[in-house]
């Protein structure tokens, strides 16, 4: 794998760029393998780049039924944080942003990892109280979050309106300081080459479309549009779609499927320097690098695979942008698009075994999968090849839904359902 | 600003020719330069009409950048337009219309347009390649977010964000009805001709402030014997003579939902000098439509060489459209590159108004014959097989190299031409994104070179070139079919006929 | 916005006039103190969460306030049919090879 670095790209400059290797192999599938992810998202390119780097098992593929990273990882509005309420939450994003401080490094591919601070808006005396108790549950798990007055929460960012007189007026706000952002894409990218480089086939354009299974039940590969595939173990990590892939296995999970929308605005200079969220009035905002302010919506509330959603959940969010930061209704919307979120009773995630022998299952992130990609692959390829879950993930178990022991982070997820 | 320094700026407009209201006249300033316009003008025509065509800087280059377009479809015109003391970002000229007192700025540039330090990173494009950025910035690690990431912020981004709250208010309203027609070109027209006559209730828009689209620049057409800008304004009055017809002109359809639910942006005081206080800058029309009509027409498409990109460089029918709506000129020694046959109408229509063409360089080796002999009637040089290579002048067009392609498909050297102006035009592609957003599958066809739409998957039906119906018979006979054959009473429509 | 037909009032109306109310035809069980946790946690959350015909629940909250069912397209969104609380759940293989073969006409 040639080694990325400014002199690279000056050298490269001198063959006008023509001749930079390719970042990933498109080989053609095996006719089998040790493990088998379906997805290629970050999550599941994480999954096999730790499996490849933590496990040395590398004869492993990547399927995807479109492109790799063209899901939810290429949709989402990018944040990046670890505010989430209960301990075994803290110890899984936790987990998660330790791995991302230093991900472009282990990669050698710039993520674009920006510590600008998410901040959480209360609007409400119910808001306070369930961020102020947010914050000591943090600070308890050594999670960081502080609790910040409007006048504080307008310091940290200036175009905040903290006037009393709007209809959900800024009444403090939770910031986590080392929260923010990182390019979605690279992600995806980083992980994909680096992967590669170890061996790990990524097959896209290869949809699964059953999961062949032995009289004993254990699964003994996929069939696929692009033919079968043997794999003694196999890891599902298809997001809005997982229901359909593990109902192949005969399996109905506790997921809901819903749209998801995001926007972007034109390019323009920086005017927005950290990650601002809403429970209260559903909106989410940061402004990328290239200069467009990201926004995310609610999701709509049917199930639906259609990645699109209606026009009045963005205009609610909008309406509630430009209430926040008024000098920001004049500028336009280039672009809206949406995907396909897996929701969970109680908004946390399920990673770890299923009842079918050789079949690991992660899915549920809901709206808020891509902060925990590094984690999400560091545990899952753990619970792979150990073919037991990582105390991390532990908790995260599909069994939960029997036991009654539910992780409830439909407050700290942040967006409306 | 005195009446009697009337056309003292406008070196490029012609002494005749043009919709613009040449009675009256206006002054607005761009960058700081006052200058004269007409009623009628957007900002970029008027810009064109003043001999002004470097208008901004590339993103990340910084390349010197002028009008390509006379539409929304504009890359390189994106401008910083006053109102209330601050300014709004990224506005095309070509779609922001002139009135008195109204103040433009360029942007991305620093300190001045013609003068600009980023265009260092033009110099330095090899080290700058696509994605550059995820091959580097990764050491020391504590750079990125101290050092690296505060500059890339700082170098990107177009315009500057407005710093003021906006002191506008916006508009919301819901509608339904039986048809509604996007698009007011000819296909647009016919269909709203076609389906109002039942009494079925049709609401047609447009996104310029003038309907009438592509036949707005025709010259040489006509429809039942009329000029065809005249059977437009004929059309526009049956239609708002109708109680059962809404026009709505300057108001863009963005967003295709399911089951025909359709969101328009009307633009209302954006081109007004005195907008009266209780006017809503926007209205946001969110429309339930019965059957949609998709008639968004066609984007023509730009000759491919190295520095294409030069201000000066247009469009063929952008050229076009200045001189005929507009009644100015994109140059004054004008050379057309092209691929097809549209544009040499361009050349024809510019050698007819007095400008000189210096050449017609067509890539095809063997050109229409009766082309080459309209443009052999008015004296235009014209080179077959032959190709752009090169162009020079950094911040105006001022030469074109031209090659011949040889059989094999090499290029050799066929001399340079020195212009002010390059109108190209390489054919049209279909505008097929309110289709997509309908969640309509697009289909190559092999024939025209472009994807079309596919089936319908909502009630609507594209007509006209945004399906690759071309010629002006044919698109008005595809915009009256679009809306005759939904069920409604069978009506003996008029047939238009067009010539040319 | 979808545009949802309410079987009791009889009218296409506006998405917002309704809730969405998940899978339909999920009985509630006579006797829940019957069953074990594994079968409650069926009832509770196992969905099936279909990429395609799918029945549902709506309720016209700000219309008639009554439950419904639906099967629509979760891919497309288009609506089947909509049909009261209490009637039987169509045959959605059925319903789904139908509209197959009209789009192929």
């Amino acid at each position: 794998m040639t080694r990325y670095s400014f002199l690279e790209v000056a050298k490269n400059a001198f063959s006008a760029h023509k001749n930079w290797g390719r970042q990933w192999r498109s080989p053609e599938p095996k006719p089998a393998y040790d493990v088998i992810i379906i997805g290629a998202g970050g999550h599941g390119l994480a999954t096999a780049y730790y499996l490849a780097k933590v496990h040395g098992i590398t004869n492993v593929a990547v399927l995807d039924k479109g492109w790799l990273g063209g899901g939810n990882t290429g949709r989402n509005t990018t944040i990046v944080r670890s505010n989430y309420l209960w301990e075994e939450s803290a110890r899984l994003y936790q987990h998660a942003l330790d791995l991302w401080d230093g991900l472009s490094q282990e990669l050698n591919y710039n993520v674009m990892y920006s510590q600008r601070g998410v901040m959480m808006l209360a609007h409400t005396v119910h808001d306070i109280q369930v961020f102020k108790r947010h914050i000591h549950a943090n600070r308890l798990a050594g999670v960081t979050n502080e609790w910040l007055s409007a006048e504080e929460a307008k310091e940290f960012c200036p175009p905040l309106n903290i006037d009393k007189n709007i209809r959900y007026p800024v009444m403090g706000a939770a910031l986590q300081r080392v929260g923010g952002t990182a390019r979605h894409d690279a992600v995806a990218w980083g992980y994909a080459r680096g992967a590669s480089a170890m061996g790990v086939d990524i097959i896209q354009n290869c949809a699964v479309t059953g999961i062949r299974r032995a009289p004993t039940g254990e699964v003994t590969g996929v069939e696929t549009t692009r033919g079968f595939i043997g794999a003694k173990k196999i890891g599902c990590v298809a997001a809005g779609n997982t229901s359909v892939v593990m109902a192949m296995a005969g399996l109905k999970l506790p997921l809901e499927s819903n749209p998801l929308q995001a926007l972007v605005s034109e390019p323009v200079k920086p005017a927005f320097p950290c990650v601002v969220m809403s429970n209260t009035i559903h909106a989410y905002i940061s402004q990328s690098d290239k200069g467009e302010l990201v926004i995310g919506a609610g999701t709509d509330q049917f199930v639906s695979y259609s990645q699109a959603g209606g026009l009045h959940i963005t205009t609610h969010t909008l309406d509630a942008i430009c209430e926040l930061f008024p000098m920001f209704r004049r500028m336009r919307m280039l672009r809206n698009w949406g995907g396909i979120v897996d929701n969970t009773p109680d908004r946390s995630p399920i990673i770890g075994l299923t009842p079918v022998p050789g079949l690991y299952l992660n899915c549920g992130w809901g709206t808020g999968g891509f902060k925990a990609t590094p984690g999400s692959g560091h545990v899952f390829a753990h619970t792979i090849a150990t073919g037991a879950p990582h105390p991390v993930n532990a908790p995260f178990s599909l069994d939960r839904f029997r036991t009654g022991r539910l992780i409830d982070e439909a407050a700290a997820a942040a967006v409306a359902h | 600003m005195s009446a009697h320094s009337q056309k003292s700026t406008q070196s490029a407009r012609l002494a005749h020719g043009g919709r613009i209201d040449r009675s009256r006249t206006l002054q607005f300033s761009f960058d700081g330069k006052v200058m004269q316009a007409h009623p009628g003008d957007t900002l970029a025509s008027a810009l064109i009409a003043n001999g002004v065509h470097l208008v901004g800087r590339s993103f990340k280059y910084h390349r010197p950048r002028g009008i390509l377009t006379a539409g929304s479809e504009e890359p390189n015109a994106l401008v910083g337009v006053y109102r209330h003391g601050d300014q709004t970002p990224n506005l095309r000229a070509t779609q922001v219309e002139v009135y008195e007192g109204l103040m433009a700025i360029s942007q991305n540039r620093y300190p001045s347009l013609d003068f600009d330090v980023g265009a260092i990173n033009d110099v330095l494009s090899p080290l700058f390649p696509a994605g550059f950025y995820y091959k580097t910035f990764m050491w020391p690690k504590a750079f990125w977010d101290k050092v690296y990431e505060p500059v890339i912020r700082a170098a990107a981004g177009l315009g500057k964000p407005p710093k003021l709250a906006d002191p506008d208010h916006y508009a919301n309203l819901y509608a339904h009805c039986d048809v509604l027609v996007i698009g007011s070109g000819p296909a647009g027209l016919a269909a709203a001709l076609s389906a109002s006559e039942t009494g079925a209730r049709v609401i047609l828009c447009d996104e310029q402030a003038e309907m009438g689209g592509s036949l707005l620049s025709e010259t040489g057409s006509t429809i039942e014997g009329l000029p065809a800008a005249e059977w437009v304004a004929a059309t526009l009055a049956t239609l708002a003579a109708r109680d059962n017809v809404t026009l709505l002109p300057r108001t863009t359809a963005f967003g295709y939902f399911v089951q025909n639910f359709i969101a328009l942006a009307e633009r209302v005081t954006d081109h007004l000098a005195q907008p009266g206080a209780n006017l809503p800058r926007e209205r946001m029309w969110q429309v339930r439509a019965k059957e949609v009509v998709i008639a968004a027409g066609a984007h023509e498409r730009p000759m491919v060489f190295p520095e294409n990109d030069r201000p000066g460089i247009l469009l063929a029918s952008a050229g076009r459209t200045y001189l005929n709506r507009y009644g100015a000129t994109v140059g004054r020694r004008v050379l057309v590159t092209t691929a097809c046959d549209s544009a040499w109408a361009a050349a024809f229509d510019l050698a007819d108004a007095g400008v000189e063409v210096v050449a017609i360089a067509d890539m095809r080796a063997t050109p229409p014959e009766h082309l080459r002999e309209a443009a052999a009637r008015r004296g235009i040089r014209v080179e077959a097989a032959c190709v752009v290579t090169g162009t020079s002048g950094r911040l105006r067009v001022s030469k074109a190299m031209l090659g011949r392609l040889r059989n094999d498909g090499s290029v050799v050297s066929a001399g340079d031409v020195t212009c002010d102006a390059i109108l190209m035009s390489s054919g049209w592609t279909p505008s097929v994104s309110l289709y997509s957003q309908s969640r309509g599958k697009v289909v190559w066809n092999a024939e025209h070179e472009a994807f079309l739409p596919g089936a319908s998957v909502q009630r609507e039906r594209s007509a006209g070139s945004c399906r690759g119906v071309n010629g002006l018979a044919a698109v008005l006979e595809d915009g009256y079919a679009a809306a005759a054959n939904r069920q409604r009473r069978p009506q003996p429509v008029p047939r238009a006929r067009a010539d040319a | 916005m979808l545009l949802i037909s309410c079987p009791y009032c009889g009218v296409e109306r506006p998405e917002t006039e309704f809730r969405y109310g998940g899978e339909a035809h999920i009985a509630r069980p006579a006797d829940p103190s019957q069953l074990n946790d594994e079968e409650w946690a069926q009832f509770l959350y196992m969905r099936t969460n279909t990429r395609g015909l799918y029945a549902e629940r709506w309720r016209h909250a700000h219309g008639c306030g009554r439950f419904f069912n639906a099967v629509r397209d979760t891919v497309s969104d288009k609506f089947v049919c909509t049909y009261k609380a209490g009637e039987p759940k169509p045959d959605l293989d059925a319903l789904a090879r139908a509209s197959q073969e009209k789009d192929a006409r």
